[in-house]
Parts: C-alpha cells; sequence; structure tokens
C-alpha cells in the first residue's frame, strides 16, 4: 500500500548524531522569538476576560476605556468585520464572547494602546456588565438530567464507540476479571515561551500574522474568517516558538485573531504577548478524564475482554476534543490482541476553559487505565507483569481494537525483551528505614499521524531549491517548536542531495512558500515533510546525476550521488566529479534547480458505528520500565531510574531521538506525581509556577533510554513518528511501581505525598 | 513612573526612609519584583540598598556571629564561617529556590518578606538571632522569635532598616540541623520545614531550640517539646514521644501547597529525623 520512499544501504548523516541546527542561537540567545519584534507604531493589545465560569454579557464601560491614555481603540463582538468565530475542528468557539461568556477567562474585549502599560493600565479599569449564571464545573455531572446545557441536548460535544466481538460472554467465561475507576487530572504545557502574536496591515489589503504556533495554516484560516478576508489575504510566518506540547496547536489562533483584530481596526501593527498567569487560565490543557475500565482474561492470562466508558472534560467549547477522543479510543486497548471491546467515550462540555492537544493527545488517559489494569490482571492471575503482556503484545499479522491488520513495523515484543534485559534485576523491596522500593512497567503503542480521523489533513508540501555557491535551501509546511524537526529536515535534505549538513538551511515556516500542509502535531513532520522533501529532492537529484553523467561520460544509473561529489559504480577506479562542478555545469546549462514536492497518506479507514478500520498508516511502540521508592514516612515518591525502549522505525538523529526520550519521561513524571491545575468552583487556582509544579532537572532520574528500530516503509529512510509516545506511559508504570512497593493501587493521578500518606495511614486505595 | 533612589551609605538610605510614605526597600527583588509585576503602581518608589555597604558582609566578632541584611543566600551557603559555627544556616540558605534566586536573594529580604514558610527563619530563630533594627533617630534590637506578627507582617516599621542579624558564637559541640518538605527537590516553597539547634552531652540534651515553619502562621518555636527534651537522655522512644508533642504544639492550615493532615504528620517526622540526626552525632 506504501511506496518505499528511500532507503539507501549506508547512508551517512541518517542515524547520526548532528547537532540541532537551531541549538546554537537559542542557547546564545540571538534566536528571535515574538516577543523580539518590535515594529514603528506598533500597538500592544491586552484582553478583557471574563472572571466568571458563566455569565451574560450585558455591557462594558468601552467609552470611558477609550478616553484613557494611551489607549487607541477597543474591540468587542460587535465589531468583528467577519464571522466571530475561531475554527478549529467545529466553528463553536467565537473569537470574543457575545451574549454569554463560557468560561472563567474567556475573551470579551480588545485593548489596542500605544504601550504594554497602557494597555495594561487600561485592562484595570475594565469593566463588564456581567450577570453571573450557575454553571457546570464538575465534568462528571455535565450528563445529568438537570445539568445546564453548555452544549446542544446532553452537554456532550461527541460520542465515539468500539463494538467488536460479544463482551458479556467474553466476561462470563472469563478466569479473572480486573475493574477500576480512573481519574487523570489537568495538565498544563508549561512551555517556556508563553503565547504571543503580532498583526501587521499591510499597505495593499493584505494581512502578515507573525508569532508562537504549530499550525500556521490553521491561524491562517482563523485570520481570515474574523477579518472577512480570503485566505490569500492572510499571510502568516511562524517565529521562533519556544515549546508547545501541543499547546500550540488550535489556541495560537484564537490569540492571532485578538492582534488581527486591534490591527486591522486602526490600521496599524498590534503585538499581544501574553503573561503566564492570562495563558495558564485561558489556554488549553490535557483533558482531565475519569475512566470506568474492565478487563476479561482467561487462565493462560490472554486478554479477553476490555470494556471501557469513560469521559474527557472538554471545557466550554468543542475545539480539540472530537479529535481527541478518537485517538483515544483507537488507543483504549493498548498495544494488545483483544478480540472482544466495547468502549463508549464522550466528550463532555463544561463552564472550564476548553482542553485541547497535549502530548499523546487523549491517549495517556487511557494507557493510565490500560495499564494499571493490566497489572492488576497480572497480579490475580499469578503472572509476571512482563509475562502477561509478552503474551498479549500486537504482533505483524494480529487484528488491533479497531480491527487493523498489522503488516509491518511492529517492535512492540522487542522493545519489552530490550527494555528487561536493560532494566536487570528488581532493587529489593527493602530500601533502607521507612524506605519500599517498587518496580513497574507499561508498553503502548502511538498511532502515527493523524489517521483516520484526521485524514482531510493528511497532506504535506515542501520546496527545495540548490544556489549557486552549493548550498540549499528548503520550506515546509510544518513548524519547529523545539521538537529538532528542522535539524531532522536538513540531514534528510543534506543527505538526499549530497549537500553538507551546515550548508543547507530551513526558511521560516510560512503560509506563502508552501501549499496548506495541514498541521504540526500527532508526531507527523519527520515522516510527512520528510517525505515531502524526498519528493522534492527526487527531481533535483536527477538533474544532478544527468549532468554529472555528461561530465564523467558515463550512464546516470551507474552513479551515486555522496557527501560533496558523484561517484560512478562498477568502474575500477571509480571516477569522481565534485557536486559544486556539477552544480557550476548546472548554472551554466540553466537547468532548474528548484523543486516540489507533495505527499499525502492513504488507506486510513474509519467506521464510526462500529469504531473499527485502519487507523492509521503505523504504529510506534515502547515499553516502560520505572524503580521509584517511596518515603513511607513522608509520602514522598522518589524516580530512581527509566528505562525506555522506543521502536521509532529509524532514527534519523540519535541524539534527538534520545532528547525526546528523556524530555517525555520527565513531563510524564510530572503528570504522574507533582502535576495538578486546582480549579475551585470553575476558578482556576493557581495560574502560575511558583504554585503549578513540574519537575526540575534535579528531579529527573537516571533515564536509560533503548532505540527499537523496525523500519516502516512508509516514512523516510524508514522512520517513523513518536515524540509523543515517551510521556505516553510513564504515569501507569509509575503507579504500577508504587503499588509493588507498598501495596496500594492508586487509580487517580497526580500520587502526591499527601494522597500516598493518606493511604498508608488508612491502608486503602485512594 | 517609578522612582529609584539609591542612597550611597546607611545614613542616606535612613534619612531617605524618614518621610510619611518611605519608598519600598529594594535589595534581591526576589519577591518585591514579583509582587511589583502584577500592581506596579502600589511599587512607585523604591530604594536601591545596592551601593550601602554596612549593609554587607557575614563576620566573626568576638563572641558572636553578625550577617548584613544584604548577605545572599549564595553568600550564607559558601560562608566559610557559618559552615563552620552554623551550619544549619547554611544549610538552609543552600535549600532556598534555584541558583539564580540564591545568587539575588538576601536574608534581609527573607526575613522581611516574612512568609511562614521563609527557609532561613526556623535556622535563625534556632539559633536564637537578633535583629538590628535601625531608624534615622534610634536604633533597637528586636529577637527574630518576636519579630514576626503574621504572614506578611512584622515589626519592622516603614522607616526603619533591618540592617543585621546577629547571634551568639554556637558552642564547638552545637549541632545544628535543617530540613524541608517541598513539592519538589529543589525551586520548591517548603511544605514544611524545621531546623533545631541544641548542645548534646553523651547523648542527653543539655539544652535544644525547636523551630518550624509553614505551620502556623509565622515560623514558630516548639517550647514545650524542647522544655521536655532538656535533661532528658535521647533514646528512639524518646525520640517518638517528642515527634507526638511537636505535633500537638503547631497549628498548620490546609492551604494550596499542602494540606492540615499532611503538615502535621511531616512536621513531626522531619523532627524526629534532625533528633535522630544528634543521636548519630
Amino acid at each position: 500500500m506504501f511506496k518505499v520512499m528511500k532507503t539507501q544501504s549506508n547512508p551517512s548523516l541518517i542515524g547520526s548524531r548532528v547537532p540541532r541546527s537551531d541549538a546554537r542561537a537559542k542557547v546564545c540567545g540571538t534566536e528571535k522569538f515574538i516577543a523580539d519584534y518590535s515594529l514603528p507604531g506598533m500597538l500592544h493589545v491586552a484582553v478583557i476576560r471574563s472572571p466568571v465560569p458563566c455569565g451574560e454579557l450585558r455591557g462594558s464601560n468601552r467609552q470611558y476605556l477609550e478616553t484613557l491614555p494611551g489607549v487607541v481603540a477597543t474591540v468587542f463582538a460587535e465589531d468583528i468585520p467577519g464571522e466571530n468565530c475561531v475554527p478549529i475542528v467545529w466553528r463553536d468557539m467565537p473569537a470574543l464572547a457575545t451574549g454569554k461568556a463560557k468560561y472563567a477567562g474567556e475573551p470579551v474585549g480588545l485593548i489596542g494602546a500605544e504601550t504594554a502599560e497602557a494597555a495594561r493600565r487600561a485592562l484595570a479599569m475594565a469593566k463588564l456588565d456581567i450577570h453571573p449564571l450557575q454553571a457546570v464545573t464538575d465534568p462528571e455531572k455535565a450528563r445529568d438530567n438537570d445539568a445546564l446545557k453548555v452544549y446542544g441536548e446532553d452537554n456532550v460535544f461527541s460520542h465515539l464507540v468500539i463494538r467488536r466481538g460479544n463482551i458479556e460472554k467474553a466476561f462470563a467465561e472469563a478466569a479473572a476479571v480486573v475493574e477500576g475507576t480512573y481519574r487523570t487530572p489537568y495538565q498544563e504545557h508549561a512551555y517556556l515561551e508563553p503565547q504571543g502574536m503580532l498583526a501587521i496591515p499591510e499597505g495593499d489589503g493584505s494581512i502578515t500574522v507573525m508569532g508562537s504556533m504549530q499550525c500556521p495554516f490553521y491561524v491562517q484560516s482563523a485570520v481570515a474568517t474574523v477579518l472577512g478576508l480570503p485566505l490569500a489575504k492572510v499571510r502568516v510566518i511562524q517565529a521562533a516558538t519556544g515549546g508547545a506540547f501541543g499547546g500550540k496547536e488550535d489556541v495560537p489562533s484564537l490569540v492571532a485573531t485578538q492582534a488581527a483584530l486591534i490591527a486591522w481596526k486602526t490600521g496599524r501593527p498590534a503585538r499581544l504577548i501574553y503573561s503566564r498567569e492570562e495563558d495558564i487560565i485561558s489556554m488549553s490543557k490535557r483533558h482531565p478524564a475519569v475512566i470506568h475500565y474492565r478487563s476479561a482474561a482467561d487462565s493462560a492470562g490472554r486478554l479477553l475482554a476490555v470494556e471501557a466508558d469513560y469521559i474527557l472534560d472538554g471545557g466550554a467549547y468543542a475545539t480539540l476534543s472530537p479529535v481527541v477522543l478518537w485517538r483515544s479510543i483507537v488507543h483504549s486497548v493498548g498495544p494488545y490482541r483483544c478480540p472482544n471491546v466495547k468502549v463508549d467515550a464522550r466528550a463532555v462540555a463544561t463552564n472550564r476553559v476548553p482542553c485541547g492537544a497535549f502530548r499523546g493527545f487523549g491517549s495517556p488517559q487511557i494507557l493510565f487505565a490500560v495499564e494499571c489494569q493490566m497489572d492488576q490482571l497480572a497480579a490475580k492471575l499469578g503472572v509476571e507483569p512482563a509475562e502477561i503482556r509478552r503474551r498479549n503484545l500486537l504482533a505483524v499479522g494480529d487484528a488491533t481494537a479497531t480491527g487493523q491488520i498489522l503488516k509491518n513495523s511492529v517492535g512492540s515484543l522487542e522493545t519489552l525483551e530490550k527494555a528487561l534485559a536493560a532494566a536487570g534485576v528488581a532493587p529489593s523491596k527493602e530500601a533502607g528505614e521507612g524506605r519500599r522500593a517498587g518496580r513497574g512497567m507499561s508498553t503502548i503503542f502511538y498511532g502515527m499521524g493523524l489517521g483516520a480521523g484526521g485524514v482531510h489533513l493528511a497532506r504535506t508540501g515542501a520546496t527545495v531549491q540548490i544556489l549557486q555557491d552549493g548550498s540549499a535551501i528548503f520550506s515546509v509546511g510544518t513548524t519547529e517548536m523545539g521538537q529538532g524537526m528542522r535539524t531532522v529536515l536538513g540531514q534528510i535534505v543534506a543527505e538526499e542531495l549530497g549537500i553538507a549538513f551546515n550548508c543547507v538551511h530551513m526558511t521560516p515556516t510560512d503560509t506563502s512558500r508552501v501549499p496548506d500542509s495541514g498541521p504540526t502535531v500527532a508526531s507527523r513532520s519527520t515522516t510527512m515533510s520528510g517525505n515531502a522533501l524526498l519528493r522534492a529532492c527526487a527531481p533535483l537529484r536527477e538533474t544532478l546525476l544527468h549532468v554529472a553523467a555528461g561530465i564523467l561520460e558515463a550512464e546516470s544509473a551507474n552513479l551515486v550521488l555522496t557527501q560533496g561529489k558523484v561517484e560512478t559504480r562498477g568502474t575500477n577506479p571509480p571516477r569522481a566529479v565534485e557536486l559544486q562542478k556539477v552544480i557550476d555545469e548546472c548554472f551554466r546549462r540553466r537547468e532548474c534547480l528548484a523543486s516540489e514536492g507533495w505527499y499525502r497518506t492513504e488507506g486510513t479507514t474509519f467506521d464510526r458505528a462500529t469504531g473499527q478500520g485502519d487507523a492509521y498508516v503505523a504504529y510506534a511502540w515502547a515499553t516502560n520500565i520505572v524503580d521509584i521508592e517511596v518515603d513511607t514516612e513522608t509520602g514522598v515518591v522518589e524516580v530512581m531510574r527509566i528505562v525506555a525502549a522506543h521502536d521509532v522505525g529509524r532514527a534519523v538523529n540519535l541524539s534527538g531521538v534520545e532528547g525526546q526520550i528523556e524530555g517525555g519521561t520527565v513531563q510524564g513524571m510530572g503528570y504522574a506525581l507533582l502535576e495538578e491545575i486546582l480549579c475551585q468552583d470553575g476558578i482556576i487556582q493557581n495560574s502560575e509556577f511558583g504554585l503549578y509544579h513540574i519537575p526540575t532537572a534535579e528531579d529527573a532520574p537516571k533515564i536509560e533510554p533503548i532505540v527499537v528500530e523496525k523500519p516502516f516503509d512508509g516514512g523516510p529512510f524508514g522512520a517513523k513518528g513518536f515524540g509523543e509516545q515517551p510521556l505516553m506511559g510513564i504515569a501507569p508504570a509509575i503507579a504500577n511501581a508504587v503499588a509493588d512497593a507498598i501495596g496500594i493501587r492508586f487509580s487517580e493521578l497526580p500520587i502526591t505525598p499527601e494522597r500516598v500518606l493518606a493511604a498508608l495511614n488508612s491502608k486503602t486505595a485512594i | 513612573m517609578t522612582q529609584i533612589l539609591v542612597p550611597k551609605d546607611l545614613q542616606e538610605a535612613l534619612e531617605l526612609l524618614a518621610i510619611d510614605h518611605p519608598p519600598r526597600l529594594l535589595a534581591g527583588g526576589t519577591d518585591l519584583l514579583v509582587l511589583r509585576k502584577d500592581n506596579p503602581e502600589k511599587f512607585a518608589s523604591f530604594l536601591v540598598l545596592e551601593n550601602v555597604r554596612e549593609l554587607c558582609g557575614i563576620h566573626k566578632e568576638n563572641n558572636r556571629i553578625r550577617i548584613g541584611s544584604r548577605a545572599t543566600h549564595s553568600e550564607i551557603e559558601h560562608s566559610s564561617i557559618l559552615m563552620k559555627y552554623a551550619p544549619v544556616l547554611a544549610h538552609a540558605a543552600a535549600e532556598i529556590g534555584s541558583v539564580q534566586i540564591r545568587n539575588r536573594g538576601t536574608i534581609g529580604g527573607n526575613i522581611v518578606n516574612a512568609s511562614p514558610a521563609g527557609d532561613l527563619i526556623p535556622a535563625l530563630i534556632a539559633l536564637d538571632a537578633v535583629a538590628e533594627l535601625h531608624s534615622l533617630y534610634r536604633k533597637r534590637e528586636i529577637p527574630l522569635r518576636e519579630f514576626f506578627l503574621g504572614p506578611g507582617r512584622t515589626v519592622c516599621r516603614l522607616n526603619e532598616l533591618l540592617v543585621a542579624i546577629h547571634f551568639e558564637l554556637p558552642d564547638a559541640r552545637e549541632h545544628g540541623v535543617f530540613l524541608k518538605i517541598g513539592p519538589r527537590k529543589a525551586v520548591a516553597c517548603s511544605k514544611v520545614n524545621v531546623a533545631v539547634q541544641a548542645l548534646m552531652h553523651h547523648r542527653t540534651v543539655e539544652w535544644i531550640r525547636i523551630a518550624l515553619g509553614a505551620v502556623a502562621p509565622t515560623v514558630i518555636r516548639a517550647p514545650r517539646t524542647e522544655a521536655w527534651l532538656q535533661g532528658k537522655r535521647l533514646s528512639p522512644e524518646l525520640i517518638a514521644e517528642a515527634r507526638a508533642m511537636v505535633r500537638e504544639e503547631i497549628s498548620p492550615i490546609t492551604d494550596i501547597r499542602s494540606t492540615v493532615e499532611y503538615r502535621r504528620h511531616v512536621a513531626g517526622v522531619l523532627i524526629e529525623r534532625a533528633l535522630e540526626s544528634s543521636l548519630s552525632k
């Protein structure tokens, strides 16, 4: 089904440890983030927000605000020239609330002022006439009959199912059944750079928007919608982006409309940089989840049936919830064979901040339940946690929970065996006075790319151009946000064209350079932009080889392009010509050394009635083994060591892969043990890093990354996307380790010292 | 507009403070500038202490140690005098914030900010330290245990300047321990912190001072437990009793950082660990 794009026998750059091409500028502080851009006449924007989770909007003191020193304009819903809508999956979210505000922090009005100080002072004087209404602030009560309606008839944005086999029969015949209710919290992305946008009205009736973002084409669509402009008149350029983790997928569209509305109204450039507090209360989060999960196995430890019924708290608007929910159901059985599956998943509406994308995209929640269940099944059947996984792991030829037959690139068992071998013997449970040690594991998988849930966006474009001096520039539609894409794609271009890595340069991602390439999400950049670049490079290679054939008086089919030269193959001795000479000759002949590439994925399917289909083109696989120690007097769980084996198809950049494993693992630790957005009656209480704690470098354990390579024939050089996967299985592995250490199973995250101590004192699970 | 005053010495600083609405004192700024961020109008005028050399230094003076209020946490952490005579204070300083915060933040700021969770305060109270307050017209000395009135509130008046902190030179046989529990290993506010300074003789407590943070509106001593321990020989049973007694002496609350149950329990655990560490000396 998928063509082999490119596999060389011994590529020099692929699989190497090329240093990141953006590292120096970021470490030295020369990289320009959006807050570093300033233009003459530029206005500063402040956002007036709803103070209540639900309220009827009756007016504001905007006339007064406009008289304040330095204030140039205000914008409210009635001033929006286009449609008051930020299109994401659906079109239910307004740019500025009108009639009713639906969450605390929802934007209601905008202030444009000459200085950031004037904007801030005016914001402090802003008053909304808002009549507070009763709000739905508990997602578990959103579906109650008497709950107020935030969305539709039942506060359900989306209900997805899997129906496979017959679970009743399987549960009746099972040797072991395990049941649990799992609760997972919000998680805040905590990217280093808060959200920010700069909108520049151009003299020709178009507008340029720059900023921190993952998805320039989403931003383009949102700005065109609110301004009532054709897409052609909105150009979006990504500025250097200081971290994202999914938090800059959908919400930058909203931020961009805020800057653009002030710019459009005043005809002046307008910039908006969020404060951290504003960012935390109003930007997307990982969906909190409540999961009821039941699993059945036979006496041989084979998984027979799974029944799951769960909700994700979508918040006040649908935003990405329908697709987050979709990814979660595809991962709802884990990487296991299971003939009987019944899953009901709902994204519910509440008067809370809209939740969106976060590394793993709905899968960490459900995988937490899946992997805690597997350990409990193992315990019930008297087999080791590793053994029950070994007996159930998907292999080539098996069907997933959505009925997809796996055809290749399945490294699940290899990650398990390699992680086990590296982890060795578990440390003794007695870890000194008042300390208990434990080991836990998780085995997970990740459907790479957008899959059937986002198939309409599953395409990418790229351009490549060789310049006269032998250097090359390339452009793609996906973005660098700190994940290392620019380096990996630079390696691919350098490898394909035989050009030195440091002579290859990626231009800033810009909607005017390449066609709409979809979002930079779903761990898709290496494979999608990589494939588009391979296609863009192919005609350039052909031209280079053709011209070189003339110089070397050889058939181009007998030539190889390696770093810096073209060589004959099969002649003794080989004859060679320097690549620069070939390029010189191309320019002398006026050959075109610029080319475009386009790539789209094919073959994914999904039936909404049954939840069956070929959900993703391929899957990445991973096993985590975690050693922890619990201080039984203070309840503190200390992670000592994590062995993480990931099947990535092919590691284009080994250091990049290891970096992703280390970073994701620590982020997963935060999710497991530390991170908690405290939301009281719909209002976030800890909107600062002094109160929302993420792990520091000092909290990071010893992390041992293991790279497994089961090449995927649809990926460049066999690569699969996997950047999200390192986070996804850490929380259940830690919960399993805690259960191993102290015999108490936590089914709610985070596993804080307060909860551990309370459980130890009452000797019951929380 | 923000007014920034930069006095050249202590006398000038005190003169600038001797007005009705004196400027805010700015040393390291690690607390003050965070407060100012959201509310700059409230912080329109600053007195920057950068050039006031009378506030600098950590000195051993005959039978006491005197620390200028502008000594940074890093200076305290690495001070050879404090490492030798009052390691409890050096260890507490090492637990504060990050390297960047420790390089900027000062002992004076940590004291006048009067957080119930401030990490230097229990150590200083365990050392029975005294604050030296100067205004243009008078000087006074206040024992630190009487300095705090509540969260963010102290006896220091707006036109007074905390010039230094001093305490009696600890006997070489004294032993001090600082322990803290925060949400993570670094860059974190304490959920509970404790400092113990004691003189032991053959495992018998000659005297002991116990100070606890984040378990009451101010950092507090545990006088009942201290008195009860005095003259007794430390044993595991005795330590267990002290642990229970301390839990009775504190009045923690549930807030965004932790719960009353957790704080009460862990305060006892930290005291137990501090006493055990004395036992092993």
